[in-house]
């Protein structure tokens, strides 16, 4: 019991040391990674059927437009609020 | 790089990309005439689209804080007041909007200082003496005499489409039965609508003001005031002011128009949002480099 409560306020104190910008960007991927879930899902419905190919597209073509933009904004945010 | 370039490029930049699209589109249905179609039609839009982007925002912004203007006839002392000031700072004499929104909020838009708009609450009026309230308003005209109006309309007017995102999904969440306003879900869904938007409205505001905006602008404003004490003691009074009250309805993207940051800065997870938008120094350095900069000019 003990472990488990220093673990938590390890966990706790690690993450409240983490910058604020910094954390508004995991939420922010957080987010759109549940875009890209609801767009996987409506594509599949539409096509009435799972197409992993189009889903590995679609995938990898967010996720590179995701990080490209992501890094872009990491940049900015360090240089203007660290 | 001033205002005008800066402008025109965005608005060059913004042509060659719409005109891109449709001349793509037309090509896609009818090759190269279908090309040719897309580039006028492109261009077309792109007029429409800079005359609005030149136009709507100082516009659209007045009118989002429901600003009502002031004439001569509702108060010629006060507006001799501040005929006088524009006098002094050497500048056409701006349109005086004053709006009931309970923010404290001074700030100006417009398209050059031919049609610069100062915007005030009555909240501001509330809480600041009549000098301070002086102070206030020539930190504005001296924002329009380095001539930054424009551009921070511009960038306001954009981040704040994109942030009223926010908005709109906890009114969408409200309204389809999620709950009230301080129910789980409804914040939830502000919450990853914020995630969404804010940081790259906070990027494109990061992008476009320079971090020493208020330092300029505190410097010709104290030579105007003749001193640093008054100007100093509005400043930390609005600073404190929202220290104290919290507004939750201040759409972020618009914080870096006013003069003081008014965007709540407390340990909330919700608040890490704003910390994006902080385009301000903070007001105790401000208020430090004000200082120095009176002392070592040698006037005290």
């Amino acid at each position: 019991m003990k472990i488990m409560v220093c673990a938590r306020e390890k966990i706790i104190d690690t993450y409240e040391s983490i910058p604020r910008w910094k954390k508004t960007l995991l939420y922010s991927i957080i987010s759109h990674l549940m875009i890209l879930f609801g767009i996987l899902v409506v594509y599949t419905f539409y096509n009435k059927d799972f197409k992993a190919l189009d889903s590995i597209i679609i995938t990898g073509v967010y996720l590179g437009l995701l990080v490209t933009t992501h890094t872009m904004m990491y940049l900015i945010f360090k240089k203007r609020l660290s | 790089m001033k205002e005008k370039p800066k402008i025109y490029l965005v608005f060059i930049g913004l042509s060659l990309v719409i005109c891109t699209i449709t001349a793509a589109a037309g090509y896609f249905v009818a090759k190269a005439q279908g090309a040719m179609y897309g580039v006028a039609a492109g261009l077309i839009i792109s007029g429409i689209a800079a005359g609005s982007l030149y136009y709507l925002p100082s516009f659209f912004m007045v009118k989002l804080y429901g600003g009502k203007e002031l004439l001569k006839d509702d108060s010629p002392e006060f507006i001799e007041t501040i005929e006088g000031f524009a006098e002094i700072v050497k500048i056409p004499v701006p349109g005086i909007y004053i709006s009931d929104n309970d923010i404290p909020l001074i700030f100006t838009v417009g398209r050059d200082e031919n049609s610069a708009s100062i915007v005030m609450t009555h909240s501001l009026m509330d809480i600041l003496s009549s000098e301070e309230l002086t102070c206030a308003i020539i930190h504005e005209m001296s924002r329009i005499k380095v001539n930054q109006i424009y551009w921070q309309t511009l960038v306001a007017f954009i981040a704040g489409i994109l942030t009223m995102f926010s908005t709109i999904a906890l009114w969408g969440s409200l309204l389809t039965g999620f709950g009230q306003k301080d129910d789980p879900a409804p914040r939830m869904i502000k919450f990853l609508a914020m995630a969404l938007v804010d940081p790259p409205a906070a990027s494109l505001i990061l992008l476009a003001i320079p971090a020493n905006r208020d330092h300029s602008i505190d410097k010709t404003a104290v030579e105007i005031c003749k001193g640093p004490w008054t100007y100093v003691r509005m400043l930390a009074k609005i600073g404190r002011h929202f220290n104290e009250t919290r507004y939750d309805s201040m759409n972020p993207a618009h914080g870096m128009l006013n003069i003081v940051n008014p965007l709540p800065q407390s340990k909330n997870t919700d608040d890490d949002f704003y910390t994006l938008f902080k385009t301000h120094p903070g007001l105790d350095e401000r208020i430090d480099t004000i200082h120095r900069e009176w002392m070592e000019g040698g006037l005290v």
